[in-house]
């Protein structure tokens, strides 16, 4: 038997898989992002993707008074009078029929969840209304990064550069940006600032369900 | 419109649902055809007698990472609205030798013990009866357990960021240690079964 028919087709996949990781290590994709201060602004043109908008990039706008930002909570009355986002107007299905939206203005949907602002993302599109971000993570989200930020006590270099930036804006919104202690429970199963706001809760326990 | 496609909008709740019915049809059938319904043959992994599910499994790893990389350059894959779970470093840690030592005891984990019991099974069904148990155990006395569930957080880590390497390197590294590996593992197979 000669050496190339000896070839299975196990070694045919293994050569393609080092070929395809030899370029993978030349080209240039961007990494999967977990920095929320860099996050990418989405082409202008396509108007039906989902947009993404960090807790971090937000607090941005609303610190920097981002013109034409306008910031709409979808959950019910009573718990956006409970709690909500700083500027954040309320808006339901009944009410969106009755808004104008500028196509200068930025959107940003926020609820306890990604569902309910997608919902409500895909509502206004229909009706033509200009492109719409949602807040990623929710109001959930605002809470454990912006209100109760808090860095690993042994976190590299890189994470405590970011905290630091995270963390001027935090104090501009009230929040209280911290270092864990060895061994401490994390912001999301902490009552400080969430008031033990059960939707931080729920939303810690809706991401760690996610894989197996 | 680029995937994920629940992220992009393209599919809704009920949408994104109905796709995952077919995906675990598909990933239950190749587990049965690569033979991991069979607990003796998990088992064998422990034993480093059969290292089928290492072989199987690293090598829908590589597939699916190396196709995530080109379909991101492809702009086919919005990479970055890829959900990453965050790493809390002590549950984790326990959770995973929980799960180890039930896998080496049962010769069964939560996917293959569904794969077992469609097949069949007895030993199968009752790993998924235990299995639910477990869950249901957790979710009632979950609130005992939070502040441990949710301590040490490291946040959302990858390699690369770990290792200060570029994305498509660390893809590269993962090929040449799946590769080592395979080729170690079919000599480490070749060397039980001579002293069998």
């Amino acid at each position: 038997m000669t050496k190339l028919t000896r070839i299975r087709s196990h070694h045919v996949l293994a050569v393609m898989a080092l070929m395809l990781g030899g370029s993978a290590a030349v080209a240039r994709v961007p990494a999967p992002r977990t920095d929320s201060l860099e996050m990418a602004t989405p082409s202008g043109s396509d108007t039906r993707e989902t947009r993404y908008v960090s807790p971090v990039q937000l607090a941005q706008w609303i610190r920097d008074t981002k013109r034409g930002l306008r910031v709409l909570d979808v959950r019910d009355p009573i718990q956006f009078e409970e709690m909500h986002i700083p500027g954040a107007e309320r808006i339901d299905d009944a009410d969106h029929a009755n808004n104008r939206f500028s196509p200068d203005e930025t959107i940003v949907v926020y609820s306890d969840n990604d569902n309910e602002a997608a919902r409500m993302q895909t509502s206004l599109r229909k009706r033509g209304h200009p492109q719409i971000a949602i807040l990623r993570g929710g109001l959930s989200a605002w809470i454990e990064e912006i209100l109760n930020p808090t860095l690993a006590f042994n976190a590299t270099e890189s994470a405590k550069k970011k905290f630091d930036r995270v963390a001027e804006l935090s104090r501009y919104f009230g929040g209280v940006p911290r270092i864990a202690e060895p061994g401490e429970a994390s912001a999301s199963s902490s009552n400080r600032g969430a008031a033990g706001n059960p939707s931080v809760t729920q939303s810690a326990k809706r991401v760690r369900g996610r894989g197996c | 419109m680029s995937a994920p496609f629940f992220e992009s909008g393209l599919l809704g709740e009920g949408g994104a649902l109905f796709i995952g019915l077919f995906i675990g049809i598909g990933f239950g059938w190749f587990l049965e055809r690569s033979g991991m319904g069979s607990a003796p043959k998990l088992a064998g992994q422990f034993y480093l007698t059969d290292l089928t599910v290492f072989k199987v499994m690293f090598s829908a790893i590589v597939t699916a990472m190396l196709g995530v990389f080109w379909l991101g350059w492809l702009g086919v894959v919005d990479v970055s609205k890829i959900y990453v779970p965050e790493t809390y470093l002590l549950p984790q840690s326990v959770g995973g030798l929980l799960f180890g030592i039930g896998f080496a005891m049962a010769g069964l984990c939560p996917g293959t013990s569904c794969v077992s019991a469609a097949t069949g099974r007895v030993d199968g069904l009752l790993v998924m009866l235990g299995m639910f148990a477990g869950v249901f155990g957790t979710a009632t006395f979950f609130g005992s357990i939070e502040s441990f569930y949710n301590s040490s957080p490291r946040g959302t880590l990858l390699v690369p960021d770990i290792l200060g390497i570029s994305y498509g390197v660390a893809v590269f590294g993962v090929v040449i240690i799946a590769l080592t590996g395979f080729a170690g593992a079919g000599a480490l197979e070749r060397r039980s079964a001579s002293r069998a």
